[in-house]
């Protein structure tokens, strides 16, 4: 079979051919590299990121370090302020010695065992009575009293209270109170009273425990 | 008309004018087509090799990601990231409660010697009692204006927030009353 073609019918078709062709290469073998060179380079760009991160992090190293030395070292400083954890026998034996320099006699006792405990404040600002005129007054004479701010806390402490009634002078009882508040602590005295009648002393020990941060073994490696 | 048919020369000429015309247009195709070809290979060789460059990129920055000397200083500088925001947040709870703490009024000789500063000689302090907020004092005075006295001696030292009694009695010779003394606190 001949097929009798013109020059232009024959130009034509080899165009067609030619742009399938280039369609074809395009569709198989372009797009699809360029595809795999565009997902490369968005991995090679998250990876680039991932080792700036590391670099970066790594380079910070031995900054972390001095820092969390100083945080530790602040953490312990602070910790020093408080009580360790103890059982109540062993609380006694910090209470004994005060109460016999201050030549005390433990009549009665009640000791608590640890709870949880958010220590609050005691001390609450007495409300001012107000009334419109006593406001204008103020206001005429450009006066404002600013109340007391107290402050609270919302962390929370193993805490346990004791209490003691003593024999002692009226003396003894403030040099023992002294003697206590001098051990600059968390033991406070929440709640005391002295019969001078009786020479009897009630002192109510409020007591707030924190653990210790346990100490690392070994230095570790110095990161470079 | 014998002169036309007798040019086969001419006939000849034309014949293989075309026939090359033809070649020519042939081959013409024939390089375009091969052209295309080359340039969209060498594209396409272009590309495999660009992507080719970026994986061996690829390669060489996980070799360096995944390399265990640098896996374990990255993990010992992020445990010490988090030790410092352990050991900041205890801080900061100590701190808040240690706020508490130093802010807590106390009771000590020196709050009492406060009180005995401002008491008149007329006055006898019979028990005294502190629990964290208010220090009340049960007194006797020999003298109707004595509890009165007191009570202005203490408020002018300034020391407590308010200070306040509700009644006395007078019993055989002596007025008893009790004192109330509220703490600021942070003293």
């Amino acid at each position: 079979m001949t097929i009798n073609a013109t020059k232009r019918e024959i130009f034509l078709v080899f165009v067609v051919i030619l742009l399938g062709l280039l369609a074809l290469i395009y569709v198989f073998l372009i797009s699809p590299t360029q595809d795999k060179i565009s997902a490369s380079e968005s991995q090679l760009e998250r990876l680039e990121t991932q080792k700036t991160l590391i670099d970066t992090t790594i380079a910070l190293g031995p900054t972390y370090r001095a820092r969390q030395a100083s945080r530790f070292t602040e953490a312990n400083e602070a910790l020093a302020g408080f009580v360790k954890p103890m059982h109540v026998a062993e609380f006694e034996q910090l209470v004994f010695p005060v109460v016999n320099d201050n030549n005390g006699r433990i009549t009665n006792s009640t000791l608590s065992a640890p709870r949880i405990y958010s220590p609050y404040m005691t001390a609450q600002p007495i409300p001012r009575q107000m009334y419109l005129i006593l406001q204008l007054i103020e206001d005429y004479n450009d006066v404002s009293v600013q109340p007391i701010t107290y402050p609270s806390s919302s962390t929370s402490l193993l805490y346990s209270k004791f209490t003691y009634a003593i024999d002692m002078t009226f003396n003894q009882y403030l040099s023992m109170l002294d003697d206590i508040r001098e051990w600059d602590t968390t033991v406070f005295v929440s709640d005391t009273n002295y019969d001078f009648a009786g020479s009897r002393a009630v002192i109510t020990f409020d007591v707030f425990f924190v653990d210790r941060l346990v100490e690392e073994e070994e230095p570790e490696q110095p990161v470079d | 008309m014998k002169k036309n048919d007798m040019n086969l020369l001419d006939s000849f000429k034309k014949s293989a004018k075309l026939k090359t015309s033809e070649e020519t247009i042939n081959r013409a195709y024939i390089i375009v087509l091969a052209g295309t070809l080359i340039i969209a290979g060498a594209l396409w060789g272009v590309l495999m090799l660009q992507n080719y460059m970026i994986q061996q990129d690829i390669k060489e920055v996980e070799s360096y990601i995944q390399n265990p000397e640098v896996i374990r200083q990255y993990n010992e500088v992020q445990k010490l990231q988090d030790e410092i925001t352990i050991l900041e947040r205890i801080i900061a709870q100590l701190d808040s409660a240690n706020t508490v703490f130093e802010f807590m009024p106390k009771f000590d000789s020196s709050v009492f010697a406060v009180i005995e500063e401002a008491r008149p000689t007329t006055i006898t302090v019979n028990r005294l009692s502190f629990n964290g907020t208010v220090i009340e004092l049960d007194v006797t005075g020999t003298q109707v204006n004595a509890i009165s006295d007191f009570t202005l001696n203490l408020l002018a030292t300034e020391y407590f927030q308010e200070v306040s009694y509700n009644s006395y009695s007078l019993s055989g010779n002596n007025y008893s009353s009790k004192i109330t003394c509220f703490l600021k606190g942070g003293q």
